[in-house]
């Protein structure tokens, strides 16, 4: 690999105008019920777009359908303009889509390298790697160090077990792992739910940080509206499965959006 | 925007240490504390028991003790990584029995080789490894019932095989692994330091040693970073049935005898001694010196007090509290530590 944590993506000139992810007339139902009934939206590149709705609403079955965590009943998703029918989370994750959830999704008691490289672990060059499956430590901890260092997140000691951070830092390790996997598409549940206040500006911060710098489009599904209007560029409202509100943060206030998520503006 | 990272790292506090110095090793690993703490417990008793018997501090005790714990060592080894991947299997002197008598069957019945009969009891407690891992990881039944159930199905498969009789007197080499010598150490020793040195590589420096530490420290976020954990766990099972195979080999030559009810009630000794070591009973940590120097505080504990005159019920006595109160402060200090 090369020297750098995360490369500068290299955008082709035709997909630079276009968006990243486009999703047309998705549904869903389970046992009758519509969980996502007729939504289509995009994302644009280098967007970060807020889904905010109340429990119920269907983000959470939209993302999974994306993410390959569920199978569509109808619809069509593309990526780059080229449709794509995802088949399963792997598959999306080679697709570039990395997802992080709510709770981190880290292993707490391992430290920060073995969580970056989780279920992509480095092997060790030569017959080492090759037949006993030995597993390349320094490569993983110097990446981790320069990726942590990169986004500026602080660990003291890098052979602790994250569960010593801070859930902030713990949550950036997170985003940062989805950066570094090249996701071009970041999927990010309540990012900052359960952490302290400083640390949920942190990241945010992170987010757009990496959005800015690596050109990474995000999804941000949060229920706190300050999140939203901090760092999103646009913001899509969901209500009992359908898509009732799609703004540009420019455009709105957060009264409209609260009115959209429980339907006194409907 | 231009990402290559510039070498600010003058001053930084981050990633000062060196690497391989031993202080920073000292205080950078989060086992070290905990391996520590069981070289002062091994530590205290040595110097304890040399005041209390005269015979105790000697190059023959000390040996006999490691030759004693070599077993319990071999199997330890295997139990830390069946405990790190959150699990546990009692089912273990119920395999040695099965491949106890599959061996004296070999060997006396059917006149193999040696080798032949030593691989048949890998194969064969790799087999019913598989069976264990194969209820765990794919039927899903909690690993305390699936071994709680083989633990009396492989005892009773092994009476059956056996048939109530006790085969003796094995062709060399077959006794030598048990009581020969290499430089004044047995045998058995140098078996159980291999599989020492051959399962900390695994666990702490291969791919699917670190799988099994991600699917016991965290099940669902392994899931959720693609790795396979009904393959992971079901690999455990089975290098657990091999080695639990290999401790029957060493037993049996020790013996020089084989028979169905070999290897009852070692599991609690194994446990014990993983327990004591540090290994984790929720998973996610695995200890596998800390395992070595669980079951080297348990030998010296038994022989310590033999030699010292101690009745054998308070032998029983102490090992029960030690146990207790290592794992009690290990809880608290944990506790104390913050999650």
């Amino acid at each position: 690999m090369a020297a750098t944590a995360i490369e500068p993506r290299q955008e082709s000139a035709a997909a630079a105008t276009g968006p990243v992810l486009e999703a047309n007339n998705l549904r869903k139902s389970f046992g009758g019920i519509q969980a996502v009934d007729d939504v289509s939206f995009t994302l644009g590149q280098r967007e970060i777009l807020g889904m905010v709705g109340d429990n119920g609403a269907g983000k959470s079955t939209l993302i999974k359908i994306i993410t390959g965590a569920y199978r569509k009943d109808s619809g069509e998703v593309s990526l780059d303009g080229e449709p794509v029918e995802i088949e399963s989370t792997a598959h999306a994750r080679s697709l570039g889509m990395e997802t992080v959830y709510q709770s981190s999704g880290l292993v707490e008691v391992m430290d920060a390298p073995a969580n970056l490289f989780l279920g992509r672990e480095k092997l060790k060059e030569g017959w080492l790697g090759r037949y006993f499956g030995m597993i390349d430590k320094r490569f993983m901890r110097e990446e981790t160090s320069r990726l942590l260092q990169q986004l500026n997140i602080t660990v003291r000691n890098l052979a602790a077990p994250v569960q010593t951070l801070s859930g902030g830092q713990q949550q950036s390790v997170a985003v940062g792992r989805a950066a570094y996997w090249k996701g071009r598409i970041i999927i990010l549940d309540e990012p900052a739910n359960n952490i302290g206040v400083d640390q949920q500006r942190a990241v945010l911060e992170l987010v757009r940080q990496i959005r800015d710098e690596h050109g990474i489009s995000f999804i941000m599904i949060s229920h706190n509206m300050e999140h939203i209007f901090q760092v999103a560029d646009r913001v899509i409202v969901m209500r009992n499965g359908r898509k009732v509100g799609d703004k540009p943060i420019g455009e709105t206030t957060r009264n409209e959006v609260v009115g959209l998520i429980t339907g006194a503006l409907a | 925007m231009s990402t290559a990272v510039s070498p600010q790292r003058n001053g930084g506090a981050r990633d000062r240490a060196p690497e391989g110095s031993w202080r920073n090793l000292l205080r950078l690993h989060p086992d070290t504390g905990v391996l520590l703490s069981s070289l002062a417990i091994l530590a205290v008793l040595i110097i304890v028991f040399s005041f209390t018997s005269e015979q105790f501090f000697s190059t023959t005790v000390l040996v006999n003790i490691l030759n004693q714990m070599a077993i319990y060592i071999i199997a330890g080894v295997g139990m830390t990584l069946v405990m790190t991947s959150g699990g546990i299997d009692i089912s273990i002197g119920s395999i040695i029995g099965v491949t106890a008598t599959l061996m004296g069957i070999l060997l006396i019945d059917a006149g193999v080789p040696a080798l032949l009969a030593v691989l048949g009891a890998l194969v064969v407690g790799a087999i019913c490894g598989a069976f264990n891992g194969f209820l765990v990881a794919v039927v899903r039944v909690p690993p305390i019932i699936v071994t709680l159930g083989t633990f009396t199905l492989f005892r009773g498969i092994a009476y059956m095989l056996g048939e109530g009789r006790v085969y003796m007197r094995f062709a060399e080499p077959l006794p030598w692994l048990g009581d020969g010598r290499i430089l004044a150490v047995p045998v058995p020793v140098y078996i159980a330091l291999l599989t020492v040195i051959g399962g900390q590589f695994f666990l702490t420096s291969t791919r699917l040693g670190q799988r099994i530490t991600a699917v016991g420290g965290n099940e669902e976020a392994a899931r959720l970073a693609g790795i396979d954990v009904v393959r992971t766990k079901f690999l455990t099972y089975v290098i657990m049935g091999s080695l639990a195979g290999l401790t029957t080999v060493v037993i049996v030559a020790r013996q020089d005898a084989a028979q169905a009810v070999m290897g009852t009630g070692i599991e609690l000794h194994v446990i014990a001694a993983v327990i004591l070591g540090g290994t984790s009973l929720f998973g996610g940590r695995g200890l596998i010196l800390g395992t070595v120097l669980g079951a080297l505080i348990l030998g010296v504990l038994n022989t310590g007090l033999l030699l010292s005159g101690v009745v054998q019920f308070w032998q029983l006595v102490a090992i029960g509290i030690l146990l207790i109160v290592v794992v009690a402060l290990r809880i608290a200090r944990e506790g104390t530590e913050g999650k």
